[in-house]
């Protein structure tokens, strides 16, 4: 009886809150990921998908082929000398 | 004069430590000792160009109609840039969400990181991964979290929407960003993000210094986790709090880029705070007013500071 009670205790007091602040510092990342691998027909559609039905690696393509992204990543690690 | 006086102050310490002896051996004659002012200097003609004289001519600036959209009426005009900005209702706008912008957002980061803080120091499998990964917010940069959350908070595609009204919670999509009722509630909501992760590593590393000592004591006396808290954890943190709050305090005040890449401080300035403000005049050129300003908000900056700095560290 008592051993139960602190397992229920430690859910309320340690559990829920640690996940429910991590959920909030990190959904925004896994949203970022998950938009990045969107084909931009999904993106702009009427549902809104949590795993994209239609998977592509454009977007990374597009970064680094029409926007030159090497660049921009070389200058962030040359202005740090 | 006055300067001499004010670097004697400053290195009185050093100084009189190093004299002492001098002085003993020497009666009253009290040599100057020019090492530490040579020691010093480097750093300091540093700190010369790159904060003093900004600031000097910033103060400059405001003095004058300094407006770069016309070259041709640059002058001297005194006050009339502060003047100009007691009379302008966007500046009191801008002052007062600057208040709830401060306020709510350093308020709510302090709490949740504390929170956060303390969850993190108790004992469970995978801790060092948590707390490494509950970092990430703080080492992203301010223009890539504005647009992260300007992508969740969007009216027709945004994922917010869409969890809102699978909880049955909302009934049509709601525009977070481009209504005037919910903007600021929604940029601060994205600095308290921003801010938790500071907070927790700070109060996080001040509890590494708290004696453990205190605590089996107080568990001899029967205390409870409530008391413990509040008379053993809180009161051994208060330093590291109160440091933690006032550079906060500082950033946010000064923060930008997530107002500026989220709404540019629309709709209807209803996020513009008084740095967000600053950068829109001077965006537009008009240096002397923006200059005013920024020393206005320096000055209130200045006004919260240094009480608190001296309240903080007088018993310390």
């Amino acid at each position: 009886m008592m051993k139960k009670n602190t397992t229920w205790m430690k859910l309320i007091t340690f559990y829920i809150p640690t996940f429910t602040i991590l959920l909030f510092l990190l959904f925004p990342f896994y949203w970022t990921f998950v938009t990045s691998l969107k084909p931009e027909l999904e993106l702009y559609g009427t549902t809104v998908t949590y795993w994209p039905n239609d998977l592509t690696f454009l977007s990374y393509q597009k970064l680094f082929n029409e926007f030159n992204f090497l660049k921009p990543m070389f200058n962030s690690f040359s202005s740090q000398q | 004069m006055a300067v001499m006086r004010f670097l004697k102050g400053v290195f009185s310490i050093k100084l009189q430590s190093n004299t002492n002896q001098i002085t003993e051996i020497k009666g009253n004659r009290r040599k100057l000792n020019f090492l530490p002012y040579i020691l010093v200097a480097p750093a300091l003609s540093i700190i010369t160009f790159v904060v003093f004289i900004p600031i000097l001519e910033a103060l400059v600036m405001s003095l004058r109609s300094h407006d770069l959209r016309r070259p041709n009426e640059i002058e001297f005009i005194g006050l009339g840039n502060f003047i100009k900005a007691f009379h302008d209702p966007q500046f009191w706008q801008a002052f007062q969400n600057t208040l709830i912008w401060v306020i709510a957002g350093v308020g709510l980061q302090f709490f949740f990181g504390f929170v956060l803080a303390l969850l993190l120091n108790k004992q469970f499998k995978g801790r060092g991964v948590v707390r490494a990964v509950s970092l990430i917010p703080w080492a992203t940069p301010g223009v890539l979290i504005g647009l992260m959350w300007k992508w969740i908070y969007d009216g027709n595609y945004g994922v917010l929407n869409d969890v809102l009204m699978k909880l049955n919670l909302i009934e049509q999509n709601i525009p977070f960003l481009s209504q005037t009722s919910s903007a600021f509630a929604s940029v601060i909501v994205t600095i308290i993000w921003q801010g938790i992760p500071f907070f927790a590593i700070m109060i996080l590393a001040g509890l590494q210094g708290v004696s453990q000592e205190m605590y089996e004591a107080a568990d001899i006396d029967g205390a409870s986790k409530l008391q413990k808290l509040f008379w053993i954890t809180i009161p051994s943190l208060k330093n590291v709090i109160m440091v933690t709050i006032l550079l906060r305090i500082i950033w946010v005040s000064n923060s930008v880029d997530i107002i500026y890449s989220m709404t540019g401080g629309g709709p209807s300035y209803s996020t513009q705070t008084l740095s967000v403000y600053i950068f829109n005049k001077a965006t537009v050129l008009d240096l002397g007013y923006a200059s005013a300003m920024a020393l206005i908000l320096m000055l209130l900056l200045a006004i919260v500071a240094i009480p608190y700095l001296k309240n903080t560290f007088k018993e310390g």
